[in-house]
Parts: C-alpha cells; sequence; structure tokens
C-alpha cells in the first residue's frame, strides 16, 4: 500500500470538499470515488469490515439528518404540507426547500464519515504511527499498544463468555455480569503487566535517566501549557473579550505543550528504525492529491460561492462547474497509480 | 568470581511480598559461561522467580525482599533493575502473545535496539543477521498476529537477540507449542549455544523435550530443600521428576543413566533378538461394547469460509478415554466446541446420548457434558476456589452440596480457601477442571489439561481420568502430550487438516509413529510397551 504521507496528503484533499460543499453533484463525485477507492484496494486489508459498517453509519447519518432537518425548519418558498402548528418542534410548514437542506447536509456529512472510512481501510496504521515525531514518541507507543490491546481483549471476551456458558451460566441481570467482567478486567491486567515485563526486559526508557528537577520541571510546564489551553477554550466559546485574545491563548498553550513535548524528547537519545520506502506510485499519489488539495483551496479563497449551493429561498437544480468537477478527478488516482505491485504479504 | 562463571548467586534469599516462607534460602549458584542450563522442578518451586532475578525482574516488578549477592555478566541486577540489565540478558517469556509491542516482525526486532539508540546503520545489518540466524527472514513484514505458535516464540527469541546479549534466559518458552514447533524452537537454541557460544537459562516442564540438549541442570526441587546443580546425569540420578526414559533406567539399575534414547538403546542392544517373557496385559477389556454416548456423522465447520472440520465422522462409546492429537491448527478445539454447542456444525449432525443437539443450548449440553477451555484464566473468577465450585453447581441449579468433596477428587482440598489467580498455571487448570465436574457431567472434554504442569500433578491427572472410567464416564482429551495419551487412553484419534486421519487403540497408534511415539516404546519398539508401568509390571527387572 501507499506510504502514509501520500495517504495523509490524500486525506486532506478529500476532507476539504467533503467539508466546503453542500452541492450533492459534487459530494456525489466525491462519494462514488471513495467507493471506487474502496472496491479497487480496501477489500485486501484487514480493516476492510470496517468500511461496511461506516456505510451502514454513514446511512443512518444522512436518514436522521434528512428527518430532522425536514420536519424542524419550516423555511421556504414551496409547501408541500403543513402539520398541526400546535405540535411542538415540527408543527408548521414542511417545505421541500427544508427538505432539501436536510438531504444535502446528510449528504456532507455521510461523504465525510466515508471519506475517514476509506483512509481508515487503506492506510496501515502502524505505519502511519510511525510518523508520529520522536518527542511525541510515548504517545504513539500508547496508541500502538492500545491497537494490539483492544482485538485482543474482544477475543478474549469471547473465551470468557463461552467459558462461563459451559459451566451453565446465563444471563439474566446485571449480577451476572460479574463473571464476565471479572476474569476480563484480571486477565487485561496480568497482560498489561506482562508487557511492562516485556518492555522493560527489552530496555524501554533506558536512555533517558531525567534529572528529578528537569522532570519536575517537564510536569510543571505540561501542567500550565494544559490550563491555558483549557482557559483560551472556555474564553473562546463563553467570554464578550472578543475572540482574537482567546484564540493567542490557545496558540501559546499549545506552543509550550510541543516545546515542552519536544524537550522531553530530546533528552532520550532514542534512535528510530525506518524501512519506509517512497516508491514511484507514492509521488503519483502525492501529486495528484496535493493538486486537488491546491485547487480546492484557491477556489475557496477566489470563488467560494462556486462550491455554495443554496436552496432558500427557492430552491433550484445544484449548479455544476466543470472546474470543480474537474478538481475533483485527481482523488481517484489512488485506485490506478500502483498496477498490480500493491500486494502486501498477507496470510 | 572465577573467569569462566558468568552467573554467580551468594546466600541469595528472597520473599515474594505478604508470603511467610522465601522462595528460596541462601541459594549459592554458578553458572559457567557458554552453557545450556535446564532449570527444572515441580510447579511453584521458583523456577520463574529464579530466571527473573537474571535481568531484575525479580525484585524491580515483585517487590519482596532479597538478601544476598547476585552476579550477572559481571553486574548487579538487583540495583540496575530489567532496564539496566537489557543490554547483556535477553529475556524470552511463556505466552508468545504477551510480550509484543509492536506488532510487525522488523520492528518488534528494532525495538530494543531503539531503546538502545543505536545508530540505523547497526540496526539495519543486525536485524538482517538475526532473521538468518533463526530462519525468519520470510516473515518480517508479517503482523505477528498472523504468525504460529513456533514462529512467534522465534521472533521473541530474535527480539532478545538483537542486543547481543551474553545470556538467553527463557521462561518455559515451549509450553504453548505442539511437539513439533517446541523441538524447532529447541533446535535453534542449541544452535544458538553451539555456534556463538551464547549462555542459555531456560525452564521447562516436559523433560523428556529438552533434557537432550542441555549440558547443565539445576533441581529446584522447592519446600526448603537444597537445589541440585551439575551434569543432566548427575541431578537426574536423584531428582524426584523424571522423564520416562530416565525412570525406567533408574528402575532397572542402569548405569550410567541413559538420557537420550540412542544412549538407551546401548542397554537393549545387550539383549539381542532375545524374546521379552511378558505375561500378555489383560487388553480388550471391553467384550461387550458400551452404548455410544458421542456420534458424529459427517460434520463439517468453517470459520468464516476457512474449512476446520471437514466431514468428521466419530463414535465414543460410555466409558471410553479418547485422546484428540494433531498439531496445532488440525481442529482439535473446533471438534470439542461442536460437541458442547459452542459452535454449531454446518453440515452433518451430531447426537449426544442418542439425542440430536441441533436444537439444544450449551448450557442445556453442558449439564452432562463438561468441557474445560484451554485457558483456565477464561473461567476462573471467584474469590476462592470453593466459591467457583459452588458456582457452577448453582448456575446449573443443581443442589450446593459440599464443594470440598469434589475438590478431595482431585487433591485440591488445601487450596479451597486460596484466591484461583494466585495460583501457578498447572493448579489453575486443576482448578478449573474441578469447577466443571462439580456438575457431575457423564463426558468431560479436555483441551490441552497438562499444559504447565508438572510430572506429580500429570499423574494425579492421570488417576483422575482412570477412576472417571471406572465410574463408567467418558472422556475426550485433545493434547500433545504423548506421555499421558500413553498412560490413560483408549483410542487415540487423530486429526489432520480437519479430518479424521487416524482412529484406533494407542499401542498400534503410537507404535509406529514418529512424532507420537512415548519414550518407552521409542527405545523398545515394541507395541507391548508404551509406559515405564507397562514395563514394569511385565516383570521385568532387567532386560
Amino acid at each position: 500500500m501507499y506510504h502514509p504521507i501520500a495517504w495523509l496528503l490524500w486525506l486532506a484533499a478529500a476532507i476539504v470538499p467533503a467539508l466546503a460543499t453542500r452541492n450533492p453533484l459534487y459530494l456525489a463525485i466525491l462519494l462514488l470515488e471513495t467507493a471506487i477507492l474502496y472496491l479497487a484496494l480496501g477489500t485486501r486489508s484487514p480493516l476492510a469490515t470496517s468500511w461496511g459498517l461506516f456505510l451502514r453509519a454513514g446511512l443512518l447519518l444522512w436518514a436522521i439528518t434528512f428527518v430532522f432537518d425536514a420536519l424542524t425548519a419550516h423555511y421556504g418558498a414551496t409547501t408541500l404540507f403543513s402539520l398541526p402548528r400546535r405540535w411542538p418542534m415540527i408543527g408548521g410548514r414542511i417545505t421541500l426547500e427544508a427538505a432539501v437542506f436536510g438531504a444535502t447536509s446528510g449528504l456532507a456529512l455521510a461523504t465525510l464519515l466515508l471519506v475517514f472510512a476509506t483512509f481508515n481501510a487503506l492506510v496501515d496504521h502502524h505505519r502511519l504511527l510511525r510518523l508520529v515525531p520522536p518527542s511525541l514518541y510515548q504517545v504513539g507507543l500508547v496508541i500502538s499498544i492500545a491497537m494490539t490491546f483492544v482485538p485482543h481483549t474482544a477475543a478474549s471476551l469471547k473465551d470468557i463468555r463461552e467459558a462461563q456458558a459451559v459451566r451453565g451460566h446465563r444471563f439474566r441481570g446485571l449480577r451476572d455480569l460479574l463473571p464476565l467482567f471479572m476474569p476480563l478486567v484480571t486477565s487485561g491486567l496480568e497482560r498489561a503487566i506482562q508487557l511492562a515485563e516485556a518492555m522493560e526486559a527489552r530496555g524501554i526508557g533506558r536512555t533517558a535517566p531525567p534529572t528529578q528537577a528537569s522532570s519536575r520541571l517537564h510536569k510543571l510546564a505540561l501542567s500550565a501549557a494544559t490550563l491555558v489551553c483549557c482557559i483560551g477554550l472556555f474564553g473562546y466559546s463563553y467570554s464578550t473579550m472578543g475572540r482574537w485574545p482567546m484564540l493567542g491563548l490557545i496558540a501559546s498553550g499549545l506552543a509550550l505543550l510541543f516545546l515542552t513535548l519536544h524537550r522531553m524528547g530530546r533528552g532520550a537519545s532514542r534512535t528510530r528504525y525506518r524501512r519506509e520506502l517512497w516508491r514511484r506510485c507514492d509521488t503519483i499519489v502525492a501529486v495528484a492529491s496535493g493538486a486537488a488539495l491546491a485547487a480546492f483551496l484557491t477556489l475557496l479563497a477566489l470563488s467560494p460561492e462556486a462550491l455554495a449551493y443554496p436552496v432558500y429561498p427557492r430552491v433550484t437544480w445544484p449548479p455544476f462547474e466543470p472546474l470543480v468537477g474537474l478538481a475533483l478527478l485527481p482523488l481517484v488516482v489512488p485506485a490506478f497509480a500502483s498496477g498490480h505491485r500493491l500486494t502486501r504479504n498477507l496470510p | 568470581m572465577s573467569e569462566s562463571t558468568i552467573i554467580e548467586f551468594s546466600n541469595v534469599t528472597y520473599t515474594y511480598p505478604d508470603m511467610g516462607t522465601p522462595v528460596f534460602e541462601e541459594l549459592s549458584l554458578s553458572i559457567p559461561e557458554g552453557s545450556f542450563t535446564l532449570v527444572i522442578g515441580p510447579s511453584g518451586s521458583g523456577k520463574s522467580t529464579l530466571l527473573r532475578c537474571l535481568n531484575g525482574l525479580v525484585p524491580h516488578f515483585t517487590g519482596g525482599a532479597i538478601r544476598g549477592r547476585i552476579r550477572v555478566a559481571g553486574r548487579d541486577p538487583v540495583a540496575l533493575g530489567p532496564r539496566g540489565m537489557s543490554d547483556c540478558v535477553g529475556f524470552v517469556f511463556q505466552d508468545p502473545e504477551a510480550q509484543f509491542v509492536i506488532g510487525e516482525v522488523e520492528e518488534e526486532l528494532a525495538f530494543a535496539m531503539e531503546n538502545m539508540g543505536l545508530p540505523e546503520i547497526v540496526m539495519r545489518r543486525r536485524i538482517e543477521e538475526v532473521l538468518d540466524q533463526l530462519n525468519i527472514a520470510p516473515l518480517r513484514r508479517r503482523r505477528i498476529s498472523t504468525l504460529s505458535g513456533g514462529e512467534r516464540q522465534r521472533v521473541a527469541i530474535g527480539a532478545a537477540l538483537t542486543l547481543q546479549p551474553q545470556i538467553l534466559v527463557l521462561d518455559e518458552p515451549t509450553s504453548q507449542l505442539d511437539p513439533q514447533a517446541a523441538e524447532e524452537v529447541l533446535t535453534y537454541l542449541q544452535k544458538l549455544n553451539q555456534d556463538l557460544g551464547l549462555t542459555i537459562v531456560l525452564a521447562e516442564h516436559r523433560l523428556e523435550r529438552v533434557l537432550q540438549y542441555a549440558d547443565q541442570v539445576l533441581y529446584l526441587p522447592g519446600n526448603g530443600q537444597p537445589p541440585a546443580y551439575g551434569t543432566p546425569r548427575e541431578v537426574m540420578a536423584h531428582a524426584e521428576l523424571a522423564p520416562p526414559l530416565v525412570a525406567l533406567g533408574r528402575a532397572l539399575g542402569w548405569e550410567p543413566l541413559p538420557l537420550t534414547i540412542k544412549e538407551g538403546r546401548r542397554f537393549i542392544r545387550g539383549v539381542g533378538k532375545r524374546e521379552i517373557e511378558v505375561a500378555q496385559a489383560g487388553e480388550g477389556s471391553h467384550l461387550r461394547p458400551s452404548p455410544p454416548v458421542i456420534e458424529m456423522e459427517g460434520v463439517w465447520f468453517a470459520y468464516n469460509g476457512q474449512e476446520a472440520l471437514r466431514g468428521v465422522n466419530l463414535t465414543i462409546r460410555a466409558g471410553e478415554i479418547v485422546a484428540l492429537m494433531g498439531r496445532n491448527g488440525s481442529g482439535k478445539t473446533t471438534l470439542l466446541k461442536n460437541l458442547v454447542g459452542l459452535l454449531r456444525p454446518q453440515e452433518g449432525r451430531i447426537k449426544l446420548f442418542g439425542e440430536d443437539i441441533r436444537h439444544r443450548q450449551t448450557q442445556e449440553i453442558a449439564r452432562r457434558v463438561g468441557y474445560v477451555p484451554q485457558d483456565p484464566n477464561a473461567l476462573l473468577f471467584a474469590d476462592s476456589v470453593r466459591e467457583e465450585v459452588i458456582f457452577t453447581r448453582r448456575s446449573h441449579g443443581l443442589p450446593l452440596g459440599e464443594p470440598l468433596d469434589v475438590l478431595r477428587r482431585l487433591n485440591l482440598e488445601s487450596l479451597a480457601d486460596a484466591y484461583p489467580r494466585d495460583l501457578s498455571t498447572g493448579e489453575r487448570q486443576r482448578i478449573a477442571l474441578a469447577a466443571i465436574i462439580a456438575a457431575e457431567p457423564q463426558v468431560l472434554l479436555l483441551d490441552e489439561p497438562t499444559r504447565g504442569m508438572d510430572y506429580l500433578q500429570k499423574r494425579a491427572l492421570a488417576s483422575f481420568l482412570r477412576e472417571q472410567k471406572r465410574r463408567g464416564r467418558t472422556t475426550v482429551i485433545a493434547t500433545h502430550d504423548v506421555e499421558l495419551v500413553a498412560q490413560v487412553a483408549d483410542r487415540i484419534v487423530l486429526l489432520g487438516d480437519g479430518e479424521v486421519v487416524v482412529d484406533g487403540p494407542p499401542r498400534e497408534v503410537m507404535t509406529d509413529s514418529l512424532v507420537f511415539a512415548p519414550q518407552v516404546n521409542k527405545l523398545l519398539r515394541d507395541p507391548r510397551f508404551l509406559t515405564v508401568e507397562d514395563v514394569l509390571k511385565a516383570g521385568i527387572r532387567s532386560l
């Protein structure tokens, strides 16, 4: 499969139109492209089954958004039918405009979800994690352990359920959870301790002997950074001082956070083993995605109305700009860039 | 410390927290550089504890009080801890699954070197070397989760070797592997020991597997008795735990004590082709065949399209002890799970006591068919062993009765109030068994019951199974343990790739098998003799 950086570029290029437009024609093209990508590449990946789940979740999301908007908006020129006024929320005129608005909003949300689903099914998560910068190494390690922990826990829950079933255990109420829950928790803890032992035995954290003073300083800085971020976020939401000072506060908090993490990472003279190769097909995908991204950003900056699809006050057929359609096309490139050389050593 | 000694214990006493008696007391020991030391002893005698002292996991992870002096490669593990010892002691754990951090073979191999801060050029070279040494190069880009048990353990060994340690410590590395995979791992260990002069310290229960590879044996008898250290021949002459070959050699007074089949055959050769006079044992006690208890007719089962059982036909009669054998992945566990209704056959029929179980719930079937899964940890949750037994009886809606009666049948009454999770693997196995037989099932299905059991516990299990048989109860054991099968089984069903390959009495199946012949049979090559008892019962005092 492609290099994770190429995939990240693709993700960025696909998110922008999914967020920026409600025009169903563009969204339909994007949806079609994700489906092609998945069918061309995804069915071989170990996470392939999750795509179907995302698809169902997307449909559900679309349906909810559609029904909610259609019944509660009440604006627009074309009345379809009316509900009694005294009904809370939904009472009043039900308009075609509101229904179309709901349908297109839902479609935008579902498209965004499927863009993520496709990325999730196609990118190699472990390779993605290797991109985490050294200063955030521990965060990456925790995520990577969690990723192996989750399927393991699911498997052990299945074993436990079976084992208690053969003891005649039936689930009737909350009290009956104990025989399932206890072994799961104790096994999980035992496994965590074993993993910790294995990691220590292989010298984790060996090259970072932090002095007492500096580690205290780091903790202090981390707490301060988090606090500043929180104050900024809170202020951004509720304060009347205007948004810019608060945004500045959040930014400085984040800067402090990264600076501290970077300094902490520098203390550890850990090295990285990278076998990532950048192939020609990665270049193709990256260039195509980069081009699409650039096109959309330019479009948003110069004429944002090209992506817009206003349905109020009266609904019209969605416009189609050939240029926008052209800008969407490079997103399907990953499906064809590699030929047959993608096969990884799957069992 | 003399020049060739790499591990030295002087007067070491260690006590776990909240335990009255020390695991070992005033232990003194020196292990020479370049040796292959096998650590043996009954379960709970402190084998793991000793191994964990070598890289500081004890006391750094466990706490507890340690006295005395330990030197490993000139360093003090108690002061440095596992981190500080990681570049001179490689450690491989029992569970091949729980020791991997990242999940891809090549990156696992790099993990320890990254922690060490080695430059990437060095890492690349060492990874290539390790891949070749252990013959795992074809696996380099695979996920650990897609590897077999034997492959996983070889990767774990490789991951420990990349730092080029002087000592490799392995805590029961083959206990979860089938005989072939275990052999594969042990052969590579022997090669590392001989080609690189790597010092190896390995703990193991199944002596018949490993004794031939070791040049030193450390015997920890437990219960405060002094340990013995020396060549295998010296130690095995007295150790209470003995593989069948050694037990036979000791009973017949063979000198020097044979440790391998090759050595043992020297004593047989003296007899030449002379017939051994044996009173034929009373075979074939089933004159009238008892009624069938389990009937499988053309059973097919597949996991997501991957076929695990392919048209299995099998009839098991009341009172039989049937051993289900075959390599990992041959369908043994799948077959047992189908019998209790945890899995449902996609084709074919299963009848228990003459009744089709298609529409029966697992809980209902489990009243009469007890299934003990491979991992006892999945079962145990209560605060005491006694409560585990009570829970099963209550779940089945049976009168509670006296839990001690059940425990007594397995010699577990002394553990009645212990917390199950604190006990050793072998003991947990037997407690899981107790929790299942608490419902007094007519049929017992055991999945790998001897994992982590020492010879004494195995003997206790064997006599329990014979007792079950006397009560007319039926047992099916899925196992790799050839010696247990030789002791108790009436019949062997060998599965291969989901099909029944061989079905017959042990004497026939085991005698002409390369893999499944027990030691005594390999030695005597006579279908009448599978176990030491067979030989001794026949009244042979010398051959």
